[in-house]
């Protein structure tokens, strides 16, 4: 598939994960490749930690926080002035400490009015660095039950349209090929797509080694230790492949394992559109 | 400390540390090893990997209930999952003062969802639960697998937050019994709620409100059930473990919170560096790739290319434990396989205590 047809198939692309799978690495060659193929696109992380170096420069970027993205919602009510009070006053704490999921709701409804304001042609998000998709996913879902009128409700409901239309919003999960990350990613994909509705894109198999290794080993044992398991690695690698293909009926992104450079974002853009050129 | 002092003396151990790094695994093999040196030790997991939960004897339908995993000798090793919603309850139940209240509040629309579907009630809860087991005399070490979270600081700090909040002077006057109706519009309150109102919908403030109402008379059973938490996390007798992989981006999570910790005065012990890329001998990358010219070059072009993984490996661990001087550090290495049953924790748990 041709990468830029790809990447405009929805104007948001929130990229999930485990922590350790490199989700914010493939989240960052995605909104490269969509600037190399001259999308307007923007990067969104999540709060918490250091930005992926080695991007290109036209690749927009935005850091949200739930306190900026409150301080934002109350602008847009008309509350300026009273939010500054209320935070003030720590009453902001004591509504986010009433209700846990509001700051979720929040980044998300950031999200949906950066989406509606068609400033850009891809947002990519870059998930939450140690939750689980699943939980921020979920937010507007459980606000739009627990809360029954009113502005969160709205917004709730809002941002659940969004989520629901493919053409708006897509989901695309990134694990790495063990068999452990690859079972937990096909029960949240069957969770998100059932509890919360959203469209998933191609799963990404960060990390595959697909080096051709020798057939034989020697009489060093060093050596062939080394080829022994390097060949049980492949073999891991392969059968977690496997399971995807068959529990999941979604096309894969396999990425080949990189060597851990600080550039690996710049290393991991030719290598993704690759795998996106794959696609049928 | 290093471990085994750790496993000895201590009744709680925190396993912190980001997603996918194997922390869930690691707190069992904590529990086994602790079984094996005689203490009663149990191991609470928040959301494991099914086949995990499986290979230690934890189905959905358990619950709360702790299931014994292991004998050894005297030491026994337990475990149990978190289900938040019937911990809230039983703290509900626990803290009315009869029965019509715990009716009242399980029933109301805003605490079953707030109890039973959103994040940071999870991290509370959770924090919550460590002090239940804590105070259980089956028990006499507590291993937590801290809960999978945006900030990996909520689990610690959740439990100061919800006292800060139950001793904040706009709870109490919410709650405070002569308050209702048209009573409450014409208090001082009144500005505030008219503008939580607006941000909230009245709807949703008017079910909040019924609940707050509710659950008068238990805030303080909560508020020192609380502050209990926050102590006993910050106490001589809980000792925190970083569980890390050697990977750029994850230690680079596990300094952001490290140095959270450290904000919140909670010294780091241990770290155990999980998954550490193996070695075959002690050839350095450089001198195997001199090799790969050889009629076994792909050999030694493997070795060098499995070699160079792990040196790289050690200079960003190595680096990593610069900044955290009071540590000790457990490496263990990759496994072939995953772990899927207690064989599986039984081989990290030596490799722990490996000299």
């Amino acid at each position: 598939m041709d990468t830029r047809h790809f990447l405009s198939a929805s104007r948001v692309l929130i990229v999930a994960g485990k922590g350790g799978v490199g989700k914010s690495t493939v989240a960052a060659a995605l909104a490269q490749a969509a600037t190399g193929v001259g999308l307007h696109t923007l990067l969104v992380e999540i709060e918490g930690k250091n930005p992926v170096v080695g991007l290109d420069q036209r690749v927009e970027r935005l850091a949200i926080t739930p306190g900026a993205a409150l301080a934002d919602y109350f602008d847009s009510l008309g509350l300026g002035r009273v939010s500054r009070r209320l935070l003030a006053a720590g009453i902001v704490d004591l509504v986010a400490s009433t209700a846990p999921g509001i700051d979720d709701l929040l980044i998300l409804g950031k999200i949906k009015q950066l989406e509606q304001t068609g400033g850009w042609d891809l947002i990519v998000v870059d998930g939450p660095p140690a939750g689980q998709a699943i939980g921020l996913l979920r937010a507007p879902l459980s606000l739009r039950q627990a809360v029954r009128g009113g502005p969160i409700h709205t917004q709730a409901i809002e941002i659940l349209n969004m989520l629901a239309d493919p053409a708006r919003c897509r989901v695309m999960m990134v694990s790495t090929p063990e068999l452990t990350p690859v079972s937990e990613l096909i029960d949240t994909a069957f969770e998100i797509e059932d509890q919360i509705g959203v469209a998933l894109g191609p799963v990404v198999l960060n990390g595959i080694d697909d080096e051709s290794l020798p057939k034989n080993g020697n009489g060093n044992s060093e050596l062939n230790e080394a080829l022994l398991y390097r060949r049980n690695r492949q073999q891991r690698h392969e059968l977690a492949c496997a399971l995807l293909t068959q529990k999941l009926p979604l096309q894969q992104l396999r990425l080949p394992r990189l060597s851990n450079s600080t550039s690996i974002c710049l290393e991991l853009t030719p290598t993704l559109e690759s795998a996106i050129a794959m696609l049928p | 400390m290093n471990l085994e002092q750790i496993l000895r003396t201590q009744s709680v151990v925190v396993c912190c540390g980001t997603g996918g790094v194997g922390k869930t695994s690691v707190a069992a093999a904590l529990a086994l090893s602790a079984a094996r040196i005689g203490r009663r030790a149990i191991v609470i997991t928040i959301d494991p990997a099914r086949r995990l939960a499986d290979a230690i004897g934890l189905r959905d339908e358990i619950g709360n209930e702790p299931v014994l995993v292991k004998q050894i000798g005297d030491g026994q090793m337990w475990a149990t999952m978190l289900d938040v919603g019937e911990t809230f309850d039983s703290l509900v139940t626990q803290f009315a003062s009869d029965a019509e209240q715990v009716t009242e509040i399980l029933n109301n629309t805003f605490y079953r969802n707030v109890s039973r579907s959103l994040s940071g009630t999870r991290d509370y809860i959770a924090a919550e639960r460590l002090l239940a087991l804590q105070d259980d005399d089956r028990f006499d070490l507590v291993i937590v697998d801290t809960p999978p979270t945006r900030s990996a600081l909520a689990f610690v700090e959740s439990p100061e937050r919800l006292a800060r909040f139950l001793e904040h002077r706009l709870f109490r006057l919410l709650i405070s019994p002569t308050l209702t109706g048209m009573k409450l519009m014409t208090t001082a309150l009144q500005p505030v709620v008219r503008t939580a109102g607006k941000i909230v919908g009245a709807a949703a403030l008017d079910d909040a409100i019924a609940f707050l109402q509710a659950f008068a008379g238990m805030e303080d059973g909560f508020r020192q059930r609380a502050r209990q938490s926050a102590t006993l996390l910050r106490g001589p007798v809980t000792s925190f473990v970083l569980v890390a992989s050697a990977r750029a981006d994850t230690l680079e999570e596990a300094s952001y919170f490290a140095d959270g910790l450290q904000r919140n005065n909670i010294a780091i012990d241990l770290v155990i560096a999980n998954r550490m890329p193996p070695r075959f001998g002690d050839t350095a990358a450089e001198v195997a790739l001199t090799h790969v010219q050889d009629p076994d070059g792909d050999l030694w072009r493997n070795l060098a290319q499995l070699h160079s993984e792990a040196e790289q490996a050690d200079a960003q661990l190595a680096q990593f434990m610069l900044g955290l001087t009071s540590a000790s550090c457990i490496r263990v290495a990759e496994r072939s396989a995953d772990i899927i049953d207690l064989d599986g924790i039984t081989d990290l748990a030596a490799s722990l205590l490996a000299p």
